[in-house]
């Protein structure tokens, strides 16, 4: 058991880790080993997908039990899990599922899909042309005319041609993938705007000399990112000797490029020395403690 | 524990040893095949092309100190001479595709990649002579790194509080160094809370990071005695979603308002979100990560943070683990080493800026150590 859960990753990373170094440095005339490089990180996607059934496993437990035993917040969990098999079946039905698209003759009658795939209309197919790479390029003509009594022709690709019922399965599926997976998640990513404030905030309160420091280049910084910035630094220009140098843009454009850089550069030397260094201990079997236990 | 460290010391040497003969042959080979580093570049220019090279530089250059001025005349002087600088590589390219081309050998070693290998040679040395030495007892230093000596603090807060723990790990998958760092931190906490019997919660965005996490925790939780206190639904997945995942969280934190809250790992957007939820809830928070964008925003709004290297270094100040230490040891020095060559490198350039320093050929010396460098 200890061979199976210990010694056998170990040893499967010392193989692939060494393997990988070599495909790294290797040239041109050793085309097998250096295929590796292309190839291994395929073999990790790959991986890492069977891991999502995984996940999806876990996830429907996890919601069932908390459904199962009544806990804290279990409302929340019907809503998952109806979303949860409700995308996934609108995804898959509404793929391209050959079972659910009839064949695309001429003179008969589709439902076409917009672009944005939220609206379609229904169309009549005028002519079918085959590309060079075998896709097919089908001529619509919409089957209702517009108000000034045009009908609107356009070539349009085969996803985008549907039956009735498979255009308004489609069109659910983008709408709650566009209205509401979308939506809530630029409300996340907004709320930064936020958060950014109250932190920086807390940051800028003077308590010690480096927050000192930190509140007047933050200023600085600021103020220099901003029309203000450039009058204020025309105001100053007033001022006798230092008036010239105090340019707000100019410290800012300082500030970012020269210490801002400087601390940057040092702590992704760091960080990079560490990844080097992690990674060694890894494929030596040095650091184990992922494994479980101690290191 | 030294099962295969015994053998892989040995395998340690003769890595090195394979990959210095390697080179050393690869080089040795590539500069018997190959007379030109750059494999697009033919052996095909002449004295003729080579005097036409030196005027486009030349009307190039000019261009470059015209725009510089901003002045309109320069520019349109500026425009002519790349004008007529095309002209000439046009020339040069029809002169070049009538020239015989000598054919490219393959290479086996990557030159282009050599600094790469260098500085993974000398990181390799340093560590292992000192994980040598650090496990014949020689005693290293390491200086004291507030926010892992805050985590034993942190959990008895939690567990006085009578509130739980909640550990993420970053959002990246188990190919991300900093999720491997984040995972090996997140053993060391689950031993602790095991200790103390508080909860652990620990959503996960990846699948594949939560079956590792919940081995690495049942484990700890094991060697502490306590698998009764083990909780796999609490290390559970939530989604691969960035932003779904923080709302997720961020419930969680909402909820049972945990006392103590890790952010350990790779993290991007999402890091300044969850770092104010868990201000709001008034938790003692303690975050590391190796990503420059994010360290402002855990720096203004946790209690800790691990900078950069912290994160990696957090393992061996946890564990104290001879081997893990000297290896942090060695890794300090190749930093004194890339000191040194920043400050040798400053000291060169600035020299060969001044008079003195074109007179005695700092210039010439500067250009070939950043060369050298590169």
């Amino acid at each position: 058991m200890l061979f199976v859960k210990r010694t056998l990753p170990l040893l499967i990373t010392f193989v692939s880790g060494i393997i990988m170094i070599v495909a790294f440095f290797s040239g041109p005339a050793l085309p097998r080993i250096k295929s590796l490089e292309e190839i291994f990180p395929q073999w990790i996607q790959i991986i890492m997908t069977f891991t999502m059934i995984l996940g999806a496993f876990s996830l429907i437990r996890f919601n069932f039990q908390k459904i199962a035993r009544k806990q804290n917040g279990w409302g929340y969990s019907i809503v998952l899990l109806v979303g949860f098999f409700g995308m996934a079946t609108l995804g898959m039905v509404s793929g391209s599922w050959a079972k659910f698209d009839p064949e695309i003759k001429e003179n008969s009658t589709f439902m076409c899909l917009a672009e944005n795939k939220l609206t379609a209309v229904e169309v009549n197919i005028k002519s079918i042309e085959t590309t060079k790479d075998g896709g097919k390029i089908i001529t619509v003509e919409n089957k209702i005319p517009d108000k000034d009594g045009n009908v609107f022709t356009r070539k349009v690709s085969t996803d985008r041609l549907k039956t009735p019922i498979m255009s308004k399965i489609s069109i659910l599926q983008q709408v709650l993938f566009e209205g509401v997976f979308k939506s809530a998640q630029s409300t996340m990513f907004a709320l930064l705007a936020f958060f950014v404030a109250s932190a920086s905030f807390r940051a800028f309160r003077i308590k010690s000399k480096e927050a000192g420091l930190l509140m007047f280049s933050a200023f600085i910084v600021m103020l220099g990112n901003v029309p203000l910035g450039n009058m204020v630094s025309k105001l100053w220009t007033w001022l006798p000797f230092i008036g010239k140098y105090l340019d707000i843009v100019v410290i800012k454009e300082w500030i970012i490029s020269y210490p801002s850089s400087a601390a940057q550069s040092a702590i992704l030397i760091g960080a990079m020395l560490g990844y080097i260094s992690s990674s060694l201990k890894i494929i030596f079997g040095v650091e184990r403690s992922h494994l479980g236990g101690e290191g | 524990m030294s099962v295969l460290w015994r053998p892989s010391r040995g395998l340690f040497f003769l890595f090195i040893m394979a990959l210095c003969l390697v080179s050393t042959v690869a080089l040795y080979a590539q500069s018997e095949v190959m007379p030109v580093q750059n494999p697009t570049v033919t052996e095909s220019v002449t004295s003729e092309n080579s005097a036409e090279i030196n005027n486009i530089k030349n009307a190039e250059n000019k261009l470059d100190s015209k725009e510089s001025n901003l002045s309109e005349k320069a520019l349109s002087e500026g425009a002519e001479a790349m004008a007529s600088s095309e002209d000439s590589i046009e020339s040069l390219n029809s002169d070049s595709n009538k020239a015989p081309k000598i054919p490219q050998k393959p290479y086996y070693f990557e030159s282009s990649r050599s600094s790469t290998l260098a500085v993974i040679l000398v990181l390799l040395i340093f560590v292992a002579y000192y994980t040598f030495q650090a496990q014949r007892g020689r005693e290293m230093f390491i200086r004291r790194i507030s926010g892992l000596s805050a985590i034993e603090d942190a959990v008895g807060r939690a567990t006085e509080m009578g509130r739980g723990v909640l550990y993420v790990p970053g959002i990246m998958d188990m190919d991300d160094i900093q999720t491997i760092a984040g995972v090996t931190i997140l053993g060391h906490v689950a031993r602790k809370t095991a200790e103390y019997d508080t909860d652990l919660y620990s959503p996960m965005t990846r699948s594949f990071v939560m079956s590792v996490a919940q081995e690495v925790v049942k484990q700890a939780y094991m060697e502490k005695g306590r698998i009764d206190a083990y909780r796999p639904d609490r290390i559970n997945y939530l989604t691969d979603d960035q932003f779904g995942y923080v709302a997720g969280v961020g419930g969680i934190m909402m909820r049972d308002k945990p006392a103590a809250c890790f952010y350990l790992g790779t993290f991007y957007a999402e890091s300044l979100i969850l770092a104010e939820t868990g201000n709001s809830i008034g938790a003692i928070q303690i975050a590391g990560t190796a990503e420059p964008s994010q360290i402002p925003f855990f720096v203004a709004a946790c209690d800790y943070t691990l900078i950069g290297e912290e994160l990696f270094a957090a393992s061996a100040y946890l564990s104290k683990n001879p081997r893990e230490v000297g290896s942090l040891k060695g890794q300090d020095m190749v930093k004194i080493v890339i000191i040194a060559a920043i400050v040798f490198g400053t000291i060169l350039v600035t020299l060969s800026k001044t008079p003195v320093g074109e007179r005695l050929g700092f210039a010439t010396a500067a250009t070939t150590f950043m060369e050298f460098l590169k």
